[in-house]
């Protein structure tokens, strides 16, 4: 990635950052860069680091190496109160004392503006988030979604340079939540907010982000876009991180065409291609996304790659989805999903210790790096 | 959080702080009485009442010394108390470091340690530092014991503050300073000011340390009530007392009105 490029400059880039606290790494080696108005997800466990990098980016913390430009221009000797950061706190941190007119005001106050100003930024703010006539309520008459609003044009008000956003949703239940997520999102393509989001929950980084950097023990394991990062992931660990795959692990081989193909055992996977980064002979390991299975049922079975025969040992009923847990011949697991819509004369079928031909198509075969298989640890 | 009593259990509790409320408060409404009583001598109940040791006691030039002597010195403790306690509240408040216990300890000592042993042990600390600073002496005695009422008040208080709405500020635009002005400091105002009125009133009702530390020229009011009972029986010293129970009830109305809601608060946490 190029420094600013005359095309698309970043607005937000953080380059190898390094930070530990107590001789423990918490960010190692994590670059990134946000374009103008694009969203990025910092998506991980808790604990990963994602937090931090969140912190540094707004000079609550500062990096031990490493550096973060706003614009092409350094701002780690910019203290935090001049950076121009807003940030949307998990638990919004209103400031209980003060009216709601007076939470969106306190930045426009700090930085001296005139009443009459600083009045119809406020208002502008309370508007944008859709809660005009609540200005002289405290934070806590406010519900939850109330209180995260008025976070919101806080941090709006004084027209951040870069928005921050610190798992912003864990709080709301599960309705509230999906609606303000559409409308956070809405609201930061309109006004064209730079925007980073730090959050543990996968569904929302792939509803909001234009990018999804997926982050694990303080370093970034993969980025790209988020379908990139479903239908593309380069690791075991963002493969089950995000959403749920099936794994097997086997040596790659070149096949009698020429072909590769996994042996993984009782089975053969042959995958559409291979990175370049792994070698014939080498152990693999392939990831099997749960929807891309199709379950038959065929008698005789027939035998080939990318199919395998499995006893369907019971079936969790989602909604939308159906997810058929089966045991291979060998013991081995495996999730199917069926879709509600598409199969759904087969999911009232569907017996606990029936026999299914399991069967995928060659695209479905993802070949992943597995530290946990090669045995080699990179902590 | 709190469900209502009801039935005997209310009444049995009812009871018990009635009893207890009696208890407390019984000894200190007779010379309440005394004290607006027209006689000479202290007798209970007084035949007639009248003002007239107010009066005299208002008008006496010894008692009125030792109280404006008294005032002066709890204000310099209170000043002083806030300014080491405050920071050292913070401190134990939000690190984390080892020895926090027993530093925490540490301070929270002079609340059990006998007060009248501190006195003792502070006065020979001071005569072998050669110190004559009588006043000075008294001032530093008495923010010992003070202490502990600041940090135990205002670390109550600063827990209760969430240092994410202070990491909002200071992304807002606020300094370290404004942050701690506009934003911590309303949020704490209350345990600082029970701090305060703890503080005042731990020096202004000393005796023990006082009666080490003081001399002829610094002589605090807890000690001249001692001499005016050793020197007088009328009912002056029960006017004074009167007088010293008015002013608690105030300085309680202080913290009461400065802080509404929040002594419960204060008090549960």
């Amino acid at each position: 990635m190029s420094l600013g490029g005359a095309a698309q400059p970043f607005d937000l880039f953080v380059k190898d950052i390094n930070k530990s606290f107590d001789g423990q790494f918490a960010v190692r080696g994590v670059s990134f860069g946000v374009r103008a108005g694009q969203l990025l997800a910092l998506l991980g466990p808790s604990g990963c680091g994602k937090t931090t990098v969140l912190r540094i980016i707004a000079g609550l913390l500062s990096p031990d190496e490493g550096d973060v430009r706003f614009k092409d221009r350094s701002v780690l000797g910019t203290p935090v109160h001049k950076r121009g950061v807003g940030i949307l706190f998990q638990n919004y941190a209103l400031f209980p004392h003060y009216s709601v007119a007076q939470n969106v005001a306190f930045g426009l106050r700090m930085r001296r503006m005139s009443g009459t100003e600083t009045a119809s930024r406020v208002r502008e703010a309370l508007a944008l988030v859709r809660l005009e006539g609540l200005e002289e309520r405290m934070p806590h008459q406010l519900s939850g979604g109330q209180q995260q609003r008025v976070a919101l044009a806080r941090a709006l008000a004084i027209k951040p340079l870069i928005l921050l956003l610190d798992e912003p949703f864990a709080a709301l239940d599960r309705k509230l939540r999906e609606a303000m997520q559409i409308e956070l999102r809405a609201l930061q393509v309109s006004l064209q907010l730079t925007t980073v989001l730090v959050t543990h929950d996968q569904d929302e980084a792939l509803t909001l982000a234009d990018e999804v950097a997926v982050m694990r023990d303080g370093w970034i394991e993969q980025i790209g876009s988020p379908s990139d990062i479903y239908a593309r992931p380069t690791s075991r660990f963002v493969a089950d991180f995000v959403g749920i795959s099936n794994f097997f692990m086997g040596r790659l081989m070149s096949g009698v065409s020429g072909e590769a193909v996994v042996d993984a055992g009782a089975l053969q996977l042959k995958p559409a291609k291979v990175p370049a980064e792994f070698q014939a002979g080498s152990n693999v390991t392939v990831a099997l996304r749960p929807e891309r299975l199709q379950l038959k049922i065929v008698e005789p079975a027939s035998s080939g790659p990318n199919q395998v025969r499995a006893r369907l040992e019971r079936v969790v009923y989602r909604g939308a989805l159906s997810f058929c847990h089966l045991r291979l011949e060998d013991g081995r697991p495996l999730i199917a999903s069926l879709a509600a819509g598409v199969d759904s004369t087969w999911i009232s079928e569907l017996q606990p210790g029936q026999i299914f031909n399991v069967s995928w198509d060659r695209a479905a075969n993802l070949i992943i790096r597995d530290e946990s298989a090669s045995g080699v640890e990179l902590d | 959080m709190q469900s209502q009593l009801r039935g005997l259990s209310a009444a049995l509790i009812y009871f018990v702080a009635l009893l207890i409320l009696a208890f407390i408060l019984a000894p200190l409404i007779a010379p309440v009485i005394i004290a607006f009583s027209d006689g000479i001598i202290v007798a209970f109940p007084p035949q007639r009442f009248s003002l007239r040791w107010f009066t005299k006691v208002l008008a006496d030039e010894e008692f009125l010394a030792a109280l404006a002597f008294s005032a002066r010195l709890a204000a310099a403790v209170t000043v002083l108390a806030l300014a080491l306690g405050l920071p050292c509240a913070f401190g134990l408040a939000r690190r984390r470091f080892p020895g926090r216990d027993a530093m925490m300890a540490l301070i929270m000592a002079p609340l059990i340690f006998p007060v009248l042993v501190t006195g003792l042990a502070l006065l020979q600390f001071f005569t072998a530092l050669g110190s004559r600073n009588t006043f000075l002496h008294l001032v530093i005695g008495h923010t010992v014991i003070a202490i502990p009422y600041v940090v135990r008040t205002a670390a109550a208080s600063i827990v209760l503050v969430d240092e994410a709405i202070e990491d909002a500020a200071r992304t807002l635009g606020a300094t370290r300073l404004c942050t701690f002005l506009f934003i911590t400091l309303p949020q704490i105002r209350q345990g600082i000011i029970a701090g305060a009125v703890f503080s005042f009133v731990t020096s202004f009702d000393d005796y023990s340390l006082s009666m080490w530390l003081a001399d002829a020229a610094n002589f605090p009011l807890p000690l001249q009530i001692h001499v005016f009972i050793q020197r007088f029986f009328d009912p002056s010293v029960a006017a004074i007392s009167t007088l010293m129970i008015l002013f608690s009830m105030m300085l309680m109305l202080l913290i009461e009105r400065g802080m509404g809601l929040s002594v419960k608060r204060l008090v549960t946490t």
